[in-house]
């Protein structure tokens, strides 16, 4: 042999890393259990070497990428010599082994960054620990279980290419990288959750050491899910966003657990209680990204038959049962000293309202797993093929919704411990008139049905929460000083980090859920076959199709139709929607094109194939209110995150040593 | 006039709604009122070769040949009970993206609603065991005078040194 090849290379890496990490967990464990110092310190290094390892095996994996190296198992099966360099750049994880590879590189860094950044509390040293299994895991499935170093030879000249609906959209290359850095970001907290579990210190000390981070991993997390929802929406050509496929459903199930999580935690952090709750919620949030992984990439749900194929889905099965079983037997034996003697002074109060809500986001859990898992169960036990679909999960979830809007509203309004039934009454009163006119006026203008317009209402009985919460914030601070409004609001909203950013973020839901309320109940779908130079109304606009196209490029062929799209005689817009077929694969890929409005959407897809002789398209029309909301709402959330994350100048544990003055909360 | 301001606000915020969402009645509203009808009912039919897609949402062919053929019933007069009744005869429950309401089904129905009814129940159980809890500790931690006099004096020192 010449060289070493880059697959041998990228292999070594693995292993390298593996070694680390496993001496991550031995060091870790024994410096823990003998307090060693110095083995202590060695697991730490061990966690920024591995990252090391990792970040190495990624930059072999990117090499062979780029440089078309189909020796490599990975890049034969998943690259293509002639495509663009940003698809090469993210067939990475376009495909199972490299997404795994990037799961694992990811966790590495958060595993790294926390050895480095992590105070040295008694808590640091098994919570490093606890990293260091969770990533002897997600190195050992790259290494051993779902290698994408293997060694072809002869190599072959070229690949099929990735996935064509993955390389027909950017936005692949920004949607699962925020899903992992969302779920690696979780796996901090619960690591820390289980480091108290077995350093016997079951307080609130992990929790707070963990809120950024649990913070961080949700907000990731939205991102992504939303990312998610709009790639689905620009690429798979039905016009929608969400269609309780069951990979949305099991990516959604950490999110509703976490959220859950990061509104109990400030009960435990206020009030002291729900410290086994609290546990549970971050062991279940972690343990939902394995089980989820486990069905999506087992091919357990998608269909019966596959049940068992490849490796992954029982290494992730198998974790998920190690990881549900150790850390459940940690809070058993740990038991007395997590349980402790709730007070609750009031139910009407913030902790109730955190609490109702928690068995709302966990009842919604309940119910899109077990819709997800439905179809599985009855077949395994019945043989019976049953299709548990959206309108299940519709009317199962609407319900719950509404009453997550309900106390989004009432709960931020609520003190902790006891509510002063005055003020109390004097706010319910405003929002209910908001609500109530906010639902009035929908009425009016020609909304019908219970959920639409009880979503309009509650929103306004949303926003009435929030002009309160400020009212209440910005007059008592406008009375005692000479300040102006807008200095007020920005000195509050700055000093008030947590708390305005959750507002901003409250404020994105209200957004989003009037979109996707608009969106899905008031969508009008046509299909319409138009003769080429044609005119045809629909709703208000008028479609005319120009021409049809095909067009070649060094990737692709795509054909379609040249579409004008006039409103009361003026033309919006041209839009020009084609299929596309990506060499070296067969399949077909919708391609839409969409003019996004602030009041809808026109999406135009090509329904029948077209050619540059065609006489006439048929094309899907889909027009959906508000359905930008969704987007920008998904915005607004990530910048209400990012703003509740923005350190403090106070310093991080600012509210720990309150200067005098601060009290005027 | 707060009230006022909420409501202006309101107004201006739904204000636009309706050239978004109503329907213009020319003369091709019966012609969108059939397609719309024929979207509506395929929305609730599983496309019998795709992973998990509806009619609607599906391109493939077999779920145009299915929307051809819930037009053509519709045409016919059929009802949607009727329409989706046909398509169930041929393919069996499971071409009901909506579960019916009877036998093995029933289960995804109600768990659910008992999933929800346990949290709830379980929640007022453990906040009246809580509300008794916190009552108690205030009984337990009834002040007497002496310590009273000695909070008045705490709170004295420290707003001196504060203020």
């Amino acid at each position: 042999m010449m060289d070493v090849g880059l697959g041998p290379l990228g292999n070594a890496a693995l292993y390298l890393a593996l070694a680390f990490s496993v001496w991550g967990i031995v060091a870790g464990a024994i410096g823990a259990i003998r307090r060693d110092a110095r083995l202590l310190t060695s697991a730490r290094l061990a966690g920024v070497a591995t990252f090391l390892a990792m970040t190495a095996s990624i930059a072999i994996m990117e090499i062979a990428l780029l440089t078309d190296d189909f020796s490599v198992s990975y890049v034969a099966s998943t690259s293509r010599a002639g495509n663009p360099l940003w698809v090469k750049m993210v067939t990475l994880w376009a495909a199972l082994e490299g997404s795994l590879l990037l799961w694992g590189w990811l966790l590495s860094g958060y595993w790294a960054l926390l050895s480095i950044v992590a105070p040295n509390s008694p808590l640091r040293a098994w919570a490093l620990t606890t990293m260091a299994v969770v990533q002897t895991f997600f190195v050992l499935v790259p290494a051993v279980i779902a290698p994408p170093f293997e060694v072809i030879s002869p190599a072959p000249l070229d690949g099929p290419g990735p996935n064509p609906l993955l390389q027909n959209h950017w936005m692949m290359a920004v949607h699962p990288f925020l899903m992992y850095l969302g779920f690696v970001g979780l796996t901090v907290p619960f690591a820390f959750a289980m480091s108290a579990l077995l350093s016997g210190r079951p307080g609130s000390e992990w929790m707070l050491q963990t809120r950024r981070w649990t913070l961080i991993g949700w907000g990731f997390l939205t991102a992504a899910i939303i990312t998610g929802g709009w790639w689905s929406y620009e690429v798979l050509g039905w016009g929608g966003y969400w269609a309780w496929d069951p990979v949305e459903n099991v990516s959604f199930l950490p999110w509703l657990t976490a959220t859950a999580f990061l509104h109990s935690v400030q009960v435990q952090e206020r009030r002291h209680m729900l410290k086994g709750w609290n546990l549970l919620l971050i062991i279940l949030t972690f343990s939902l990204t394995l089980l989820g992984t486990f069905l999506t990439r087992s091919g357990v749900v998608s269909s019966v038959h596959a049940f068992g194929d490849g490796p992954v889905g029982p290494a992730f099965l198998t974790f998920f049962l190690i990881v549900m079983a150790g850390s459940f037997g940690l809070v058993a034996w740990r038991w007395d000293g997590i349980r402790d003697r709730a007070d609750l002074d009031h139910p009407v109060s913030r902790e109730g309202s955190f609490l109702a809500g928690n068995v709302i986001f966990l009842a919604i859990a309940f119910a899109i797993l077990l819709g997800t898992l439905f179809p599985l169960i009855v077949e395994a036990f019945t043989g019976d093929k049953v299709t548990v679909g959206a309108p299940f999960f519709d009317q199962a979830t609407l319900p719950l919704w509404m009453g997550v809007l309900l106390l989004m509203g009432i709960g931020p309004l609520l003190p902790w411990r006891r509510a002063n039934t005055q003020t109390l009454r004097g706010n319910l009163a405003w929002m209910t008139g908001a609500g109530v006119i906010a639902a009035a006026v929908a009425y009016a203008f020609g909304l019908r049905g219970i959920y639409p317009i009880l979503t309009v209402g509650l929103s306004g009985w949303n926003l009435a929460s929030l002009t309160l919460l400020l009212l209440g914030a910005v007059v008592p601070r406008m009375r005692v000083g000479t300040r102006s409004v807008v200095q007020v609001l920005t000195g509050y909203a700055f000093e008030n980090r947590r708390r305005f950013g959750s507002m901003i973020v409250h404020f994105g839901v209200v957004v989003m859920a009037l979109g996707i309320m608009a969106s899905s109940a008031y969508r009008i779908d046509e299909q319409v076959r138009i003769e080429v130079g044609d005119t045809m109304p629909f709703q208000d606009l008028t479609f005319t199709v120009q021409d049809t196209f095909m067009e070649t490029t060094e990737y692709r062929v795509g054909a379609g139709a040249v579409v004008d799209v006039h409103r009361d005689g003026s033309l919006l817009t041209t839009l020009r929607p084609k299929i596309n077929t990506f060499f070296g694969q067969s399949m077909n890929v919708p391609t839409p094109d969409v003019l996004y409005l602030p009041l809808y959407d026109v999406y135009l897809n090509i329904a029948a194939g077209v050619t540059p002789d065609s006489e006439f398209v048929v094309l899907r029309v889909v027009r959906s209110p508000l359905v930008a909301w969704v987007w920008i709402a998904g915005f607004i959330m990530a910048f209400g995150t990012a703003f509740a994350l923005i350190p403090s100048r106070r310093g991080v544990r600012g509210t720990q040593r309150a200067p005098k003055g601060s009290s005027v909360a | 006039m707060m009230r006022r301001v909420l409501l202006l606000a309101l107004i201006a915020l739904l204000a636009p709604l309706p050239t978004g969402f109503a329907q213009t009645d020319d003369t091709v509203a019966m012609g969108e009122q059939l397609e719309a009808r024929v979207f509506e009912i395929s929305r609730k039919l599983r496309c019998p070769t795709c992973v998990s897609e509806s009619v609607a949402d599906s391109n493939a062919g077999i779920s145009i040949e299915m929307r051809n053929e819930i037009q053509a019933q519709l045409q016919a007069g059929a009802s949607e009970a009727e329409i989706l009744a046909f398509f169930q005869d041929r393919y069996g429950d499971w071409i009901l993206l909506e579960p019916p309401r009877r036998g093995i089904h029933l289960v995804v129905w109600w768990l659910p609603g008992i999933a929800l009814a346990a949290g709830v129940i379980g929640l007022t159980t453990l906040m009246v065991r809580w509300t008794r809890n916190a009552q108690q500790a205030t009984h337990e931690a009834q002040a007497d005078d002496a310590d009273l006099a000695r909070v008045r004096a705490a709170l004295q020192g420290d707003s001196e040194t504060s203020s």
